[in-house]
């Protein structure tokens, strides 16, 4: 019976790992291979930067394309992820750069990124807010 | 007639039977039952005054009495200075115990003398130099009204505290950071203004002026105002600007201030941020990538078919908001055509309790507050003109059409002359009442307006009391005594109350409404046009904009008046949740409170987080009004929503003061902490993996150093907390100890091995790119092309070996470790000739054998 239940449970150990999906590696991963993976998008849009595009899904989430790879992911958060401390924990390891980004708008506050270039990740938030406003994922360095 | 007074007697039995059955609300009870000090003052104010001529010190004063009567709650202990804060007003003791080390001089030179002092005015006063002055009363209007602090000091609140005095590089005076008596006139009227959602922004703490003549710090002369997340907004001359030429109630500073005021509200709920809001404004979609130097760039693509009010609205959906508030608000005439429909009804509805401001709607607004007076005086003057006997004189103000009855040309220039009067006196009401009233009657057409809604109101009761007078003589008796009904609010509170959160609250609050009121006046037995007429009359003198306003006003209030309780819960939450083991491994669950760049433990974050609502209740439990305790659930549910922010208020000033003191305590053990981990470092060095690379050294060293603090911040991450220390400190120049030469020593025949087996390893990985290469030219696909190029394709590999162990020594002998050594290029080439033939088969094996 024991070895029953140590079987089942080694089974669904082995089905939980096998379905699991592939994820996009930032830097090598091509544009079909992501179409793959996500399926179609909702649009493609033109970017003002050299060889590059926007390939865009539902709910915010956007893969920038440079000469045919995925260079980088915008995401707006989901709903665990959305505070900043959820991050400032994630990262904790991490020697992660803290930089006010200059804003266009002069009455507003000011952007912040916490940069994890080790992990490739950059979240965005305004300034003293708790609340995460963009997560961006890049090739790690 | 007796058998007319019996509904009379019903009515008041059925308010005295009815209650028990019903929940008794909580803040009819806070509510004191005087008559208000305010509207005394203004009856006696002069007819054809504006709001803006009445300002005075005994205005204010009045105002601050009345809103300061009402606040039982829990008292507060403690000084302040001289101050004994449990024998000051509520309200008083709270801004004194929150402000009271904020204002003022905050350099420490130049102390003030508020010895003289009995209450907040006074000390506000203080500052400003001149005793009995409407500033200190301004400053105390705006804190019990937004609850934050109206700033009088020299310190801008997103500088550290060591820069009070000092903006843009220079000393400034501490006068010129206080407001000009202009200025405390805008803002005072301003905060009539703003009696909706702008009172309901807990993240804010203070509004602050940067001193006269500055623009600021580090932004271009554009900017006036800026709102900071963080709980601060700071105003510059330019939002300041009152157009004294024109009129005081003219100026930048209405829709400036509100303005930043209505970034706060957005901050806190992020009401600009769903998707919804955006399509809603035109924000159609974001194009957010990365340029080339790996910055974000957002540009927002907008509908052209939408208005929005300035062309600054359409520069982001935060800033569409904070527009869109301000200038609704502040000029409802001009927003009038000029904001897309959806767009202002979503605002009206949610932040403006369903009103719109423009002038039409404002005059039909005040009329219907004053619809009571409106009634009383036609109902008076239908009896007057019914039995007059003299001839009256002519008035064109009423047409014999403006009545559903025949009337009588006498009758009709009687009734004119009298509704001529009453709408001069609710006109000469509004006006210094109301802080618009002034601007709508000035403003072309504004006349012609307020005689066309006026006339329409009063032929409106006039035509009804005659016609009613006409069919029952004791009518006007009745009606007389119901008047005296129409100011309980008890129904339109509890049919708001019943109403609370629906989908349509303002229709079911109409509905609820008519359907107790019409249970109520039911009994009186009366005609069911006169039922239905008293219902709709209680329904016009409390509207429903009237009570969600003034309802929300009371249960801030009320929870303000508590304040003291939920300081008293924080602190006990915040030390059970710090008294748990201390754990830093599952992520932090939601978003608790501001916490800038800090940090908190998540098992402590994460407790405080699920405790919250366990907290809010122990302090629903707490509050009272005498002995009376929430009986209704949406007072409940209101509450609830009140308490909350305090509460995370509370604990975030909580949160700031040990964060403050575990800094200061880090600082003061950073020496031994040097002294500690540097020790541990150098006394062993199984912590380099890589003596070969110095950049892999310290950066080593700084990830061990950490790790080894045994100081366990709660507050602070340890690399924010530590890094300047180890960085500069406790990794520094490693490389360079006797320590480190010791343990090179020591390690030579390892190091020497080690660097032996990385050179292997760095030829292997060249073979086996060449022999991939080889197979390419020489496929092993069949068994056929595995036989025919067998001599060319090892030949392709093996030729090439002495090229590529060249390849690989090259620099060996120029690199630190093998200088310090002596370690020679011969010493590689001997491991090489060992193992060469070894590593060819391998390769030649694992590559070149076919499928």
């Amino acid at each position: 019976m024991r070895l029953c239940l140590f079987l089942g449970a080694l089974i669904l150990v082995s089905v939980s790992c096998g379905v699991k999906q592939k994820s996009v590696a930032f830097g090598e991963t091509k544009k079909e291979e992501l179409l793959t993976l996500r399926g179609v998008p909702e649009r493609e849009e033109t970017i003002p930067v050299k060889d590059s595009s926007l390939v865009v899904y539902s709910e915010n989430e956007s893969y920038q394309i440079q000469n045919g790879v995925v260079k980088a992911s915008l995401k707006s958060p989901s709903s665990e992820d959305k505070s900043v401390m959820f991050w400032k924990h994630k990262l904790k390891d991490c020697i992660t750069d803290l930089k006010k980004v200059p804003n266009p708008d002069p009455h507003g506050p000011g952007q912040m990124e916490l940069d994890c270039a080790s992990e490739g990740i950059k979240v965005v938030y305004l300034e003293g807010s708790e609340t995460v406003q963009k997560v961006v994922e890049y090739a790690k360095k | 007639m007796l058998k007319n007074k019996y509904p009379l007697i019903l009515l008041f039995a059925l308010t005295a039977c009815t209650k028990p059955s019903s929940p008794k609300l909580l803040i009819s009870a806070f509510e004191g039952k005087a008559v208000s000090i305010v509207e005394r003052k203004l009856a006696a104010a002069p007819d054809g005054k504006c709001v803006k001529d009445i300002y005075s010190v005994d205005l204010l004063k009045a105002e601050v009495k009345e809103l300061e009567k009402n606040y039982s709650g829990t008292p507060v202990k403690g000084k302040w200075k001289h101050l004994d804060l449990s024998k000051l007003p509520i309200p008083q003791a709270n801004f004194l115990k929150r402000y009271g080390n904020m204002l003022g001089d905050q350099t420490g030179k130049n102390p003030i003398d508020y010895t003289g002092c009995e209450d907040v005015p006074c000390i506000y006063n203080k500052i400003y130099e001149q005793d009995n002055n409407v500033a200190g009363y301004v400053h105390y209007l705006w804190y019990l009204k937004f609850n934050h602090m109206l700033s009088a000091d020299n310190h801008i609140p997103t500088d550290n505290i060591s820069k009070a005095g000092i903006y843009q590089g220079k000393a400034q005076e501490l006068a010129q950071y206080l407001y000009s008596r202009d200025e405390l006139y805008g803002l005072w009227r301003l905060s009539l203004m703003l009696k909706t959602s702008h009172n309901k922004i807990p993240n804010l703490k203070e509004t602050q002026r940067i001193p006269r003549g500055e623009i600021f710090e580090g932004r271009n002369a554009g900017a006036c105002g800026l709102a900071y997340s963080q709980g601060h907004i700071l105003l510059q001359d330019g939002c300041l600007t009152i157009y004294k030429q024109t009129s005081v109630d003219t100026g930048y500073l209405y829709p400036a201030v509100a303005h930043e005021l209505s970034h706060m509200l957005d901050f806190n709920t992020n009401i600009s941020t769903p998707e919804s809001y955006r399509k809603m404004t035109g924000f159609l979609s974001t194009k957010e990538y990365l340029n080339e130097k790996n910055e974000r760039v957002v540009e927002w693509t907008l509908d052209p078919s939408i208005k929005h009010i300035t062309d600054y609205a359409k520069t982001s959906p935060m800033e569409s908001f904070a527009e869109t508030m301000a200038y609704m608000r502040t000029d409802g005439e001009g927003t009038k055509d000029n904001i897309a429909e959806d767009l202002k009804a979503w605002i009206s509805k949610n932040h403006y309790a369903g009103k719109r401001f423009e002038r039409e709607s404002l005059m039909d607004a005040w009329l219907k507050k004053h619809s009571v007076d409106i009634s009383k005086e036609s109902l008076k003057a239908v009896v007057d003109c019914s039995s007059q006997k003299m001839a009256p004189a002519p008035s064109s103000f009423f047409k014999i059409s403006d009545f559903p009855i025949k009337v009588m040309p006498s009758t009709l220039n009687c009734l004119g002359g009298k509704a001529s009067e009453i709408s001069n006196l609710i006109n000469a009401r509004a006006l210094i009442q109301e802080p618009e009233a002034c601007r709508s009657f000035i403003l072309t057409g504004g006349r012609e307006t307020w005689e066309k809604l006026s006339r329409k109101e009063l032929s409106a009761y006039l035509g009804r009391f005659l016609k009613e007078l006409e069919n029952d003589k004791d009518y006007i008796a009745r009606i007389n005594t119901f008047y005296d009904q129409l100011t309980d609010k008890e129904s339109a509170r509890m049919a708001y109350l019943n109403c609370y959160g629906q989908a349509e609250e303002q229709v079911c609050y109409d509905a609820e409404l008519d359907k107790l009121m019409t249970e109520k006046t039911l009994l009186l037995r009366l005609p069911e046009s006169h039922t239905k007429e008293l219902v709709e009359l209680y329904s016009t003198y409390h509207p429903y904009s009237s009570v969600k306003e003034e309802s929300g006003s009371l249960y801030l209030n009320f929870v303000e008046a508590n304040r003291a309780a939920i300081r008293i819960e924080a602190g006990a939450l915040f030390k059970s949740c710090l008294d748990l083991p201390h754990s830093d491994d599952v992520p932090p669950r939601d978003v608790l409170f501001k916490m800038g760049e800090g940090y908190l433990i998540s098992s402590v974050y994460n407790c405080l987080s699920e405790r919250i609502p366990e907290s809010v209740k122990n302090i629903e439990r707490k509050i009272a009004v005498g002995e009376m305790k929430i009986e209704h659930p949406s007072e409940e549910i209101i509450l609830t929503k009140e308490i909350r922010p305090l509460l995370k208020y509370e604990l975030e000033t909580i949160y700031e003061e040990n964060t403050r003191k575990e800094k200061s305590l880090a600082s003061a053990q950073s020496g031994r902490i040097k002294n500690d981990v540097r020790s541990s470092l150098l006394a062993s060095f199984d912590w380099v993996s890589d003596v070969l690379d110095s950049k892999k050294i310290a950066d080593a060293c700084r990830s061990v150093a950490l790790a080894r603090i045994d100081f366990l911040p709660v507050y602070h991450l340890k690399k924010d907390l530590f890094s300047e220390l180890v960085s500069n400190s406790i990794c520094v120049n490693m490389e360079s100890t006797p320590e480190y030469s010791n343990y090179l020593e020591s390690s030579k025949t390892t190091l020497i091995k080690k660097s032996q087996d990385s050179m292997e390893a760095r030829l292997t990985e060249l073979a086996q790119k060449r022999a991939t290469a080889c197979v390419k030219q020489f496929p092993v696909d069949t068994n056929l092309n595995r036989v025919k190029f067998k001599k060319d394709r090892d030949a392709c590999l093996i030729d090439l070996w002495p090229a590529m162990e060249t390849e690989v020594l090259k620099g060996f002998s120029d690199q630190p470790i093998a200088k310090k050594f002596n370690l020679t290029d011969e010493l590689i080439i001997q491991r090489f000739n060992l193992n060469r033939r070894k590593i060819q088969l391998k390769i030649l094996k694992e590559y070149f054998s076919g499928p």
